[in-house]
């Protein structure tokens, strides 16, 4: 069986964390108005607490993916999301 | 419908009917009450291992993948139709006088009404929700999740951006990018199928997991085209996991199936965004009038 | 002949082709050029994957059947459980989505020629009329069915939404508010079937069915009688004509070709599975049946009283979907031949009508027959189309609508019931009336209005005669050669009455 070995995660743990980033930064392009340095601040702060509080998926490993132990986990794709957002944002530039 | 419809003779009529069915439905279900026949889902369960973490979503998108793609389509038309009641698409005779289309106006929003703290709250909220549909839509193989649940919560934060702003709403999407993107998702989904067409023959063939010309399961006859590895890997390796059950395990990969969620959420949004915005501002054709 | 073919290379084509169309041309939205070029390509594409296509499968997802000693297989002539989702190309499919994918063609030929102004979003619900058609025709699951159906009717309301009218309005909400319900329906009935038997697909169904367990008969009839009321609605009998009807009669003429054809195939398929599944079942043909003949009776009477030419036209469509199930409704090989046979001749005669209809549109004063007159002046070949449908429609020779009607009366007569015979024959008479009261009042009076109104008018585009005559043709071929469609439908009556558990 091949399997594309990205160490020490497999890959369709690290997968889903592109795909929420790219996809973020696709949503991100169509947000408008201003937002402030401390908003955004505040933002990715209540994301990594969320992100805690869903935890990363079944069947994750890796700390890359999110996994620390078995109680305790992080969402990175939520967080990816949220920072792929701001950062299509940004993309956008002045175009509002 | 009216109430006045309902009253008199018909009211009866309509009633009676409604016990009947009730009655008929009620007591069917009472006799299949520990009569169910399994029938061919254990055949599925037995499989289940070898594919997405999450039974539901190999059924759902896998196995009757395409019913799914047709469901999509539901979708996808409701919102073509529902759109066109507004006036998108309303066509015209040539030369043929006819009344003109029944018109939908702008429903009023009195934005300046609304609390301060509401307005400071909407931002990170709406950008919370579109994240949090996001990991909704990544975890579709794995956990309970998918493109109809991302499109669901991400339009929701779209309504709620257009409650809270208005015609300022931070989520700005506009009906082009709306239109593009359901169309984009539905037609994602259907050319999703086309990589197993070109190589098996069956439409909608899973390559990335490929169960049956890989090996993975024995006593399976008249298989006539095997998956080339390279296809293979481009579907299948970026989604493989390591499922660890209690009977042993598994390098499981639910190949297409999370790409498929990402053309079904793409549709979803497109659809139930366009709804709400067009049902809330009314539609005026800006394309057909620039020319 | 059993087809072992289970990844048939055409059948993916029928449905893919017309929803990437749709999409399309539903982002093209207003630019004509490419929305022609689009349309025109997809249809032809169609006809040509129709005509070429083999017979056999596809078992979409390529997931194998299980054999009943263990193992997989993929061949489809074997005894086995599905895993996938199956659909069927037959004889029958055959000629039916040979026909739609011919209907769709005129249709968009014709939509693009007549119609102005942002005309995408209306051609891509044609061509998503089409592929609800092409599914429930091909399908061999319930569950899909039910999903067909479901789709069908919100797509049906769109095409009707699309005149803009506010009569047309009604007509939509209403139907889709009651075709909900028809969706609802077969949704339970599915349950129930899944509840009973533990198998989606029709044929594994049919083996599985537990026809001898008495204390699950009435769960069986529970949803056969939901069966059934999904087929009335899906195919606007009895009770429900005025909804259909509406919906036909404020369409736009050239739609209504689309969205009869649809309804018809739909009659077909849904009541080939009620047969299918519930033939054995006692009273079950009886209820068919009767549904049938009320269909037919009121259908025609409804006809007779109408004033306006559309409606008239839309109420004889109800009406003979009647002749259509009163033939499957038999049972028997001949009368399953008749009814498939009424249904294929019942849509290209219908068209005809329906496009003189259209035609009558142009001279603008509408279509009803007390302010339009004298046509047949202006437009001698458009009167003589509109009697050539009339003469099939009414089951005169040597039009096509004579021999289905035949077989029909024949079928009657050997089941036993020289009643429906008689009936049958009634419609066909009943029929000629109510055309000809329309085309008498609109083509033959002398033009008693005066001529200020004719300026209103537009030509009559061209491309409207040469469908014309490319459906009479087909009329009078059908009529003259009914042996060139009843090959084709021989096949699948014998199996739905022979070997049930195959399509």
């Amino acid at each position: 069986m091949i399997e594309l070995q990205l160490f020490p995660a497999l890959a369709g743990e690290v997968t889903p964390i592109v795909v929420a980033f790219v996809l973020g930064i696709l949503f991100g392009t169509q947000l408008q108005g201003k937002i402030s340095k401390r908003m955004i601040g505040l933002i990715i702060g209540l994301s990594i607490i969320a992100a805690v509080l869903f935890e990363a998926p079944i069947f994750t490993w890796s700390l890359l993916a999110g996994f620390i132990s078995e109680h305790i986990s992080i969402s990175v794709a939520f967080v990816a999301a949220t920072i792929g957002m701001f950062v299509g944002k940004a993309f956008r530039g002045g175009r509002e | 419908m009216e109430s006045k419809a309902l009253k008199g003779s018909r009211g009866i009529i309509a009633v009676i009917a409604l016990m009947i069915i009730f009655v008929g439905v009620s007591t069917s279900l009472l006799q299949l009450n520990g009569n169910v026949a399994r029938g061919i889902s254990p055949e599925y369960n037995a499989l289940a291992p070898y594919e997405a973490p999450n039974n539901l979503a190999s059924w759902v998108y896998d196995y009757r993948g395409f019913d799914t793609l047709i469901e999509t389509g539901v979708i996808y038309v409701g919102a073509l139709v529902s759109v066109l009641a507004i006036g998108r698409g309303i066509v015209r005779t040539k030369g043929v006088a006819e009344e003109a289309p029944v018109a939908q106006s702008s429903m009023d929003f009195h934005v300046s009404s609304l609390n301060v703290i509401l307005k400071y709250f909407g931002i990170p909220v709406i950008i919370l929700i579109v994240a949090y549909s996001l990991l909704v839509l990544t975890g579709a193989a794995t956990s309970g999740g998918g493109g109809f649940q991302c499109g669901v919560i991400f339009s929701s934060a779209f309504l709620l951006g257009m409650i809270f702003y208005g015609k300022k709403n931070p989520l700005n999407l506009s009906k082009k990018f709306l239109i593009g993107i359901g169309g984009f998702g539905w037609a994602l989904y259907a050319l999703l199928g086309l990589p197993g067409y070109l190589v098996t023959g069956y439409w909608q063939y899973n390559v990335g997991a490929d169960l049956w010309s890989s090996g993975l399961i024995s006593g399976v006859s008249g298989m006539s085209a095997v998956v080339p590895d390279i296809m293979r890997q481009i579907f299948g390796d970026p989604f493989r996991i390591l499922l660890v059950l209690s009977d042993g395990t598994y390098a499981s990969t639910a190949g297409i199936v999370p790409l498929i969620n990402i053309g079904e959420a793409f549709n979803v949004i497109g659809a139930i965004g366009l709804i709400f915005l067009v049902f809330a501002y009314g539609y005026t054709d800006e394309e057909g009038k620039s020319k | 002949m059993n087809e072992s073919i289970s990844n048939l290379w055409s059948i993916p084509l029928f449905i893919i082709i017309p929803i990437l169309a749709a999409i399309l041309l539903n982002v093209l939205y207003s630019r004509k050029r490419a929305i022609s070029v689009t349309a025109v390509v997809s249809s032809l594409a169609l006809i040509v994957v129709s005509v070429l296509s083999p017979f056999g499968f596809h078992w979409f997802t390529g997931q194998p059947a299980v054999l009943p000693t263990g193992g997989y297989t993929y061949r489809a002539d074997l005894l086995g459980w599905n895993l996938a989702l199956e659909y069927y190309y037959g004889p029958l499919q055959q000629i039916a989505i040979f026909l739609a994918s011919v209907l769709l063609l005129f249709v968009v030929l014709i939509a693009i020629n007549s119609l102005k102004k942002n005309t995408g979003t209306y051609i891509s619900l044609l061509f998503l009329t089409f592929m609800s058609a092409a599914i429930v025709i091909m399908v061999n699951d319930f569950y899909h069915l039910w999903i067909g159906v479901e789709i069908g009717s919100l797509i049906v309301a769109g095409v009707v939404l699309a005149t803009g009218e506010a009569v047309s309005q009604k007509a939509a909400l209403k139907y889709t508010f009651f075709s909900a319900l028809s969706g609802a329906g077969l949704a339970i009935a599915l349950a129930l079937i899944l509840g009973v038997t533990g198998y989606a697909n029709i044929s594994d169904a049919i083996i599985a069915m537990p026809l001898n367990d008495a204390s699950l008969a009435s769960v069986l009839y529970v949803a056969f009688g939901f069966t059934v009321l999904s087929w009335i609605y899906a195919g606007g009998l009895a009770p429900i004509h005025p909804l259909k009807a509406d919906v036909y009669g404020s369409a736009f003429p050239h739609a209504t070709i689309l969205l009869q054809t649809q309804s018809k195939l739909m009659l077909v398929a849904i009541g080939l599975v009620i047969l299918r599944l519930f033939g054995t079942l006692p009273f079950a043909k009886e209820v068919m049946l009767s549904v049938s003949v009320l269909t037919m009776m009121i259908g025609v009477v409804m006809a007779m009283l109408q004033t306006d030419f559309r409606w008239t036209l839309a109420y004889l469509i109800v009406s003979h979907s009647g002749l259509v199930t009163l033939g499957i409704s038999l049972g028997t090989v001949q009368g399953i031949i008749g009814g498939l046979f009424q249904a294929v001749n019942d849509v290209v005669y219908m068209s005809v009508l329906l496009l003189a209809c259209e035609g009558i549109y142009y001279f603008g004063r509408g279509t009803s027959i007390k302010t339009v007159s004298g046509i047949a002046k202006r437009a001698p070949w458009l009167a003589v189309a509109a009697i050539i449908g009339a003469f099939a429609a009414s089951g005169v020779p040597p039009f096509n609508g004579f021999q289905s009607e035949i077989i029909l009366i024949q079928a009657s007569l050997n089941y036993g019931m020289p009643e429906l015979a008689i009936v049958v024959l009634m419609v066909s008479v009943t029929t000629f009336i109510a055309l000809f009261k329309g085309i008498y009042n609109i083509f033959l009076r002398p033009d008693d209005a005066p001529q200020a109104g004719e300026k209103q008018g537009m030509p009559v585009p061209r491309m409207l005669y040469v469908c014309l005559a490319a459906l009479i043709f087909i009329t009078i071929l059908f009529g003259v050669y009914p042996q060139l469609a009843i090959n084709f439908l021989n096949e699948a009556a014998l199996k739905v009455v022979y070997i049930p558990w195959v399509p």
